[in-house]
C-alpha cells in the first residue's frame, strides 16, 4: 500500500529524532513511502529536494546465499552482465555512451544477501533513466561474446581479492566457519565456476531471482511522490511476476561449528593480525538477538569499555574491535585485533580472558549501554544526510534485502529495549564456550613462529 | 550493523563493486550566495549556512608536510590525535562518554598541504560538542600513557602501509615522483620519526601549530553569522603567529623544490624501496616483485593544481581518458578489472594512470596507444560535453553532508585560489573546448613515472 503521509525529508528526520516524545506513536520511523505493485515489485520512495538529483536503484534478493557450488560466484558475474547489451542497447560501449548522455553516477554491487544497481542523474533525466533501468533489469541479452570477454574481468577481480593479505585470512577462516555451505557465503566465488560460466546459467539466475516479486525499486531525490510512483507503475507494471525464489530454492541452514578451528596465513605484512569468528544470529529466526549483537559491539568498541581498556589501553593490541554482520541467514560475529610478534602470546591470552567475561552482568555498565543507545539514535541523522552517496544506493538495498524495511524503521526503538541481561544472554548463546575459528595473519620473516595448536 | 559498499579490510565481509573509482578531481560545493568569509579576532572563518540537523566543522592547519622534516614527519597527526585524548576540563573518560551519547564525531586527518581537526554533530548538541572540541585543542593533557598509546597506533598504521598491493604501489609511486620534495615525507609519519617524537616535542609543536595565521575554520550548519562569530571567538587567545603570507611562501618552497627534481638513478630508486631488495629499477621506473597473481601498475605525472587555469581541462581530459581506458582495456580486451586515470588535489599536483592486470605489458601497450591517439587526434566536442554532464552530477553529490562541504570549502581556499572559485567550477568546466583538452594531454601527459608491484615483471613502461 502506498503510504499516506507525504512530507519532506527534513521534517522526517526531525520526526525520527524526536519521535520518542509523541505519546502513543507507532514505534517506527517514517523515512520513506512504499507501494507494492500487483506483480510484487516493491517501490520505495524518499523525497528530498535539497539538490536536483534523483537516484534510481534496483535491489535484488540475490548474492552468495543463493549459490550452490556450481553457481559459486555467479550472482556477482550476473551483476557485471547487467551493464552490458540488452534489447534496446546493442553493446556495452553503447550502454556506457548512454550513461554519459544521462550524466549518471552509477555502479553495482554484490554481497552475500544483496545485489544492487544504481544510477544517480540530474532530475530532468529521470524518465529516461527509469526506462534505462527497466531495459537493463528485464531484458539483458547475455551476449555470448560479451560473456566470454567478461570472464577475464571477473578473474582479474578474483586475483585482486586473492592478492589482499587480509582477504586471504578471512577467506581461510570463512572456509572453516561455513564448512558445509561455503559457496553460500563466498561472494567472489570459485575460479573454475567463473571461468566456465555459461549463458544458460545466467538465464537460470534471471528466471529464478530477477522477478519483480524478488526486487525493490528505490527512487530517491528531487521529485514528487506522485510522479515517482506513477512512473514506476507505468514502466514496471507489465513485468511478469515469477515464482517466489526462496520458496522453490530455499537457503540451507549452516550447521553449527562442531569444534574450534585454527588457520595461519603467512604474507609479507607489517603487523600480526589476530581474528576470531563465531556463528551469530539470523534475522529470520533470532531477530531480537541481532539488536543485542549490535549494541554489544557498540559498547565494547567504545574506548571507555573494559574490553578496550584491558586490551588496547594496556598496550597489548594497537587496535581491537568486535562486530556482528547482520544477515538473514546466520551472520558472523568477528573480533579483529592487531599486535606485534613480541606481544602476541600475552595479547592472545588476555583476549581469551576478556571473552570469558562477556556474560558477566558487571562487564558492561548501564551508563555505557545508555550512551550507546543515545548514539544510535542521533547518528541516524548522518545516515540520511548522505541520501544519494550511500543511503539510497547502498544502505537501503541492504536493509530491504537482508532484514526487511520494518526492521530498519523500528531499529532505533528496538535497540532502546535491549537490556544488560539481553547482552549477557547473547554472549552466552553465541560466544562463551562456543566453537570458533581463530586465524592469524603474520609475516613469515617475523620472529613469531606459530602452529595451529598454539591457537586453540 | 550497517554495511557500506567498500571492501572492508578486516571485518571478513566482502562486498564486490562493479568498478573501483580512481582519484576523482575535487568537486566544489554548489553556488550559494550566503557563503561568506570573515575574520574573528584574526582567525579566518568560512561560514556556509545550510538548513538541516547536522553541523560540519573543519579546522585547517596550513602547512602539512611542507612544515615538517624527515625527523618529525607525522607530528601534526600525532599531536592532534593525542589532543583528542582529553583535556583537564574534559578528561578522556568524560570526553568519550559525552561525545558518544551526543553522537558527535571528532578526529584529525593529515594531508600533504595541511592537517585538519574535524567535528560533526547534530545541531541540538553543537554547543556542548564545540566547547569540548575547542578545549581539547587549546588545552590538551598529553599525558604519557595516552601519548604512548597514540604512538603505538600510528606506528602500527605505518607498518601496515605497504601490506596491500594497492597501498604499496601508491606509496611507491609517490616516493618516486616526489623524491627530494617535501611531499616525499609522510603526513602520518614513518616508524622512525614516530618513535623519536617526544612529549616535549608535541607540547612545543602545539604552540607552533595553533597560531591564527596557520588556521582556517570552516563551519557549515544552520546558524547565523553572529552565532558563528561567537563560536570562533573561542580561539581569540591564540597567538597570531609569524606566518603572514604563509601560503605563498609554501607554494614557492614547493615550486623551488620541484624545479630541482632530476631524473633518478637506479641507486637512488633502490634507496627508496626499503625492504624490497629484489626490485628492478630504472629512470622513472620501479617494479617490486610480489608473490601475487597479478600486477598493480601506477603511472604518475606532474599536473596543474586547482588554482591553475589548466586544472579544468585536466579534469575533463583525465575523465575522458579514464572512460576510454576502461573501454579499450576492460570492455574490449578484458585485460583488467581496475583501470583508469585521475587527478589529485595537492598544491603541487599530480595525475595518475593506473591498471591492475596479469598481462601488464599487453595492457600498458594498449594504454599507451590510447594516450597517444588522444594526444594526436584530440577529443570531440560531444565527448567533452558528456564529461561535463558527469561532473555536474558529481558536483551535486558533493553537496551531501555538512562535513564534506566544510572540507571542500577549506580545500578550495587553501589550494584552489579562494573558496569563491569553487562556485565557478561548473561554469569553468563548461568553457573547456576540445583544443584545451588536447593541449593538456600534450603538455602534461609525458615523462610518466611508473611504479609497479606484483607477480609479472614489466618490459613496457608508461
Amino acid at each position: 500500500m502506498k503510504g499516506s503521509i507525504r512530507i519532506g525529508l527534513a521534517s522526517i528526520i526531525a520526526i525520527a529524532l524526536f519521535a520518542g516524545s509523541f505519546a502513543g506513536s507507532v514505534e517506527k520511523e517514517q523515512i520513506f513511502q512504499t507501494e507494492t505493485l500487483p506483480n510484487g515489485l516493491e517501490v520505495i520512495f524518499i523525497e528530498n529536494h535539497n539538490i536536483p538529483l534523483i537516484s534510481v536503484v534496483m535491489a535484488v534478493k540475490n548474492g552468495a546465499l543463493a549459490e550452490s557450488p556450481e553457481y559459486d560466484g555467479l550472482s556477482h558475474f550476473y551483476e557485471h552482465m547487467f551493464f552490458k547489451a540488452n534489447k534496446e542497447i546493442p553493446s556495452q560501449e553503447e550502454y556506457m555512451k548512454e550513461l554519459r548522455r544521462l550524466g549518471a553516477w552509477w555502479n553495482g554491487w554484490t554481497s552475500t544477501e544483496t545485489v544492487a544497481y544504481f544510477f544517480t542523474v540530474p532530475k530532468e533525466n529521470f524518465e529516461d533513466t527509469l526506462r534505462f533501468m527497466e531495459n537493463a533489469i528485464r531484458f539483458p541479452l547475455f551476449d555470448e561474446k560479451e560473456l566470454e570477454r567478461e570472464k577475464g574481468v571477473l578473474l582479474a577481480e578474483y586475483d585482486r581479492t586473492e592478492a589482499d593479505p587480509y582477504r586471504a585470512l578471512s577467506t581461510a577462516m570463512d572456509e572453516q566457519l561455513w564448512y558445509e555451505y561455503y559457496s553460500r557465503k563466498n561472494v567472489i566465488g570459485n575460479r573454475t565456476v567463473i571461468a566456465t560460466n555459461t549463458r544458460e546459467k545466467m538465464l537460470t539466475i534471471q528466471q529464478r531471482y530477477y522477478v519483480p516479486n524478488n526486487c525493490a525499486l528505490i527512487i530517491a531525490g528531487d521529485i514528487s511522490a506522485d510522479e515517482a510512483f506513477n512512473s514506476a507503475e507505468s514502466i514496471f507494471s507489465d513485468w511478469e511476476r515469477g515464482e517466489e525464489p526462496f520458496e522453490f530454492y530455499p537457503v540451507p541452514e549452516h550447521p553449527p561449528l562442531k569444534e574450534s578451528k585454527a588457520v595461519i596465513v603467512e604474507r609479507p605484512v607489517g603487523m600480526v593480525t589476530l581474528s576470531m569468528e563465531w556463528q551469530g544470529p539470523s534475522v529470520y529466526k533470532n531477530t531480537e538477538h541481532t539488536y543485542a549483537a549490535d549494541l554489544f559491539s557498540y559498547v565494547l568498541n567504545n574506548p571507555n569499555s573494559n574490553f578496550q581498556k584491558n586490551l588496547v589501553d594496556s598496550g597489548l593490541f594497537s587496535s581491537c574491535s568486535i562486530s556482528y554482520y547482520t544477515q538473514n541467514h546466520t551472520g558472523p560475529i568477528s573480533i579483529e585485533a592487531q599486535t606485534t610478534p613480541e606481544k602476541f602470546y600475552e595479547a592472545k591470552d588476555a583476549l581469551f580472558r576478556e571473552i570469558e567475561k562477556f556474560d558477566d552482568v558487571d562487564y558492561v555498565s548501564g551508563e555505557e549501554i545508555e550512551d550507546a543507545k543515545a548514539m544510535v539514535e542521533v547518528t541516524r541523522a548522518y545516515e540520511l544526510e548522505a541520501l544519494h552517496n550511500s543511503f539510497a544506493p547502498s544502505s537501503l538495498p541492504y536493509w530491504w534485502a537482508v532484514t526487511g524495511l520494518d526492521y530498519y524503521t523500528s531499529y532505533v526503538y528496538n535497540i532502546k529495549d535491549v537490556s544488560i541481561e539481553d547482552l549477557t544472554e547473547y554472549a552466552s548463546n553465541y560466544i562463551i564456550d562456543k566453537p570458533f575459528v581463530i586465524g592469524v595473519l603474520l609475516n613469515p620473516q617475523s620472529s613469531l613462529k606459530l602452529e595451529e595448536s598454539d591457537l586453540i | 550493523m550497517k554495511m557500506d559498499m567498500k571492501e572492508r579490510k578486516f571485518a571478513g565481509i566482502l562486498v564486490l563493486v562493479l568498478f573501483i573509482m580512481v582519484i576523482q578531481p575535487v568537486i566544489p560545493v554548489e553556488s550559494q550566495q550566503e557563503t561568506r568569509m570573515f575574520e574573528v579576532d584574526g582567525l579566518r572563518v568560512i561560514f556556509k549556512p545550510v538548513a538541516g540537523e547536522t553541523v560540519g566543522v573543519q579546522l585547517f592547519f596550513d602547512g602539512g608536510v611542507t612544515k615538517q622534516t624527515e625527523e618529525n614527519q607525522g607530528i601534526d597527526a600525532f599531536l592532534l590525535s593525542a589532543s583528542m585524548r582529553g583535556s583537564e576540563k574534559y578528561p578522556k573518560e568524560k570526553l568519550i562518554s559525552e561525545v558518544t551519547k551526543m553522537g558527535t564525531a571528532m578526529g584529525a586527518d593529515a594531508y600533504y598541504d595541511y592537517t585538519t581537526a574535524y567535528m560533526r554533530s547534530v545541531k541540538k548538541n553543537f554547543e556542548s560538542s564545540w566547547n569540548m572540541f575547542v578545549d581539547i585543542l587549546l588545552n590538551p593533557l598529553l599525558e604519557e600513557d595516552e601519548v604512548e598509546l597514540v604512538r603505538s597506533q600510528l606506528i602500527s598504521a605505518a607498518r601496515q602501509k605497504r601490506d596491500s598491493p594497492d597501498s604499496y604501489v601508491v606509496d611507491l609511486a609517490n616516493s618516486l615522483l616526489y623524491e627530494g620534495h617535501p611531499y616525499a615525507l609522510d603526513p602520518y609519519g614513518v616508524e622512525e620519526s614516530l618513535r623519536n617524537i617526544t612529549i616535549e616535542d608535541l607540547i612545543n609543536h602545539n604552540g607552533e601549530l595553533l597560531t591564527k595565521s596557520r588556521m582556517l575554520l570552516v563551519i557549515v550548519g544552520d546558524f547565523t553569522q553572529r552565532e558563528v562569530e561567537r563560536y570562533a571567538s573561542a580561539f581569540a587567545s591564540l597567538p597570531e603567529g609569524e606566518e603572514e603570507g604563509l601560503l605563498n611562501r609554501i607554494v614557492e618552497k614547493i615550486m623551488e623544490t620541484s624545479r630541482r627534481l632530476l631524473p633518478r638513478t637506479s641507486q637512488e630508486c633502490s634507496n627508496l624501496l626499503g625492504r624490497a631488495e629484489t626490485a628492478e629499477t630504472g629512470e622513472k621506473f620501479v617494479y617490486v616483485p610480489l608473490e601475487i597473481p597479478n600486477t598493480y601498475v601506477r603511472g604518475v605525472f606532474r599536473a596543474p593544481g586547482m588554482d591553475d587555469p589548466d586544472y579544468y581541462a585536466a579534469c575533463i581530459a583525465l575523465d575522458i581518458l579514464s572512460d576510454t581506458l576502461w573501454e579499450e582495456v576492460r570492455t574490449k580486451r578484458n585485460m583488467a578489472y581496475s583501470v583508469g586515470s585521475g587527478l589529485s588535489s595537492r598544491r603541487d599536483n599530480y595525475g595518475i594512470v593506473t591498471v591492475t592486470t596479469n598481462t601488464p605489458d599487453e595492457a600498458l601497450n594498449v594504454m599507451k596507444s590510447v594516450i597517444e591517439k588522444m594526444k594526436s587526434e584530440g577529443v570531440s566536442a560531444e565527448r567533452v560535453e558528456e564529461a561535463v554532464n558527469g561532473y555536474i552530477t558529481s558536483f551535486y553529490l558533493s553537496n551531501e553532508g555538512t562535513l564534506s562541504q566544510a572540507y571542500l570549502l577549506g580545500l578550495w581556499e587553501l589550494n584552489g585560489g579562494g573558496w569563491e572559485k569553487s562556485f565557478e567550477f561548473v561554469d569553468n568546466l563548461r568553457k573547456i573546448k576540445p583544443e584545451a583538452v588536447k593541449d593538456f594531454l600534450n603538455t602534461y601527459l609525458k615523462d610518466i613515472t611508473t611504479a609497479a608491484v606484483g607477480g609479472q615483471s614489466l618490459s613496457v613502461k608508461l
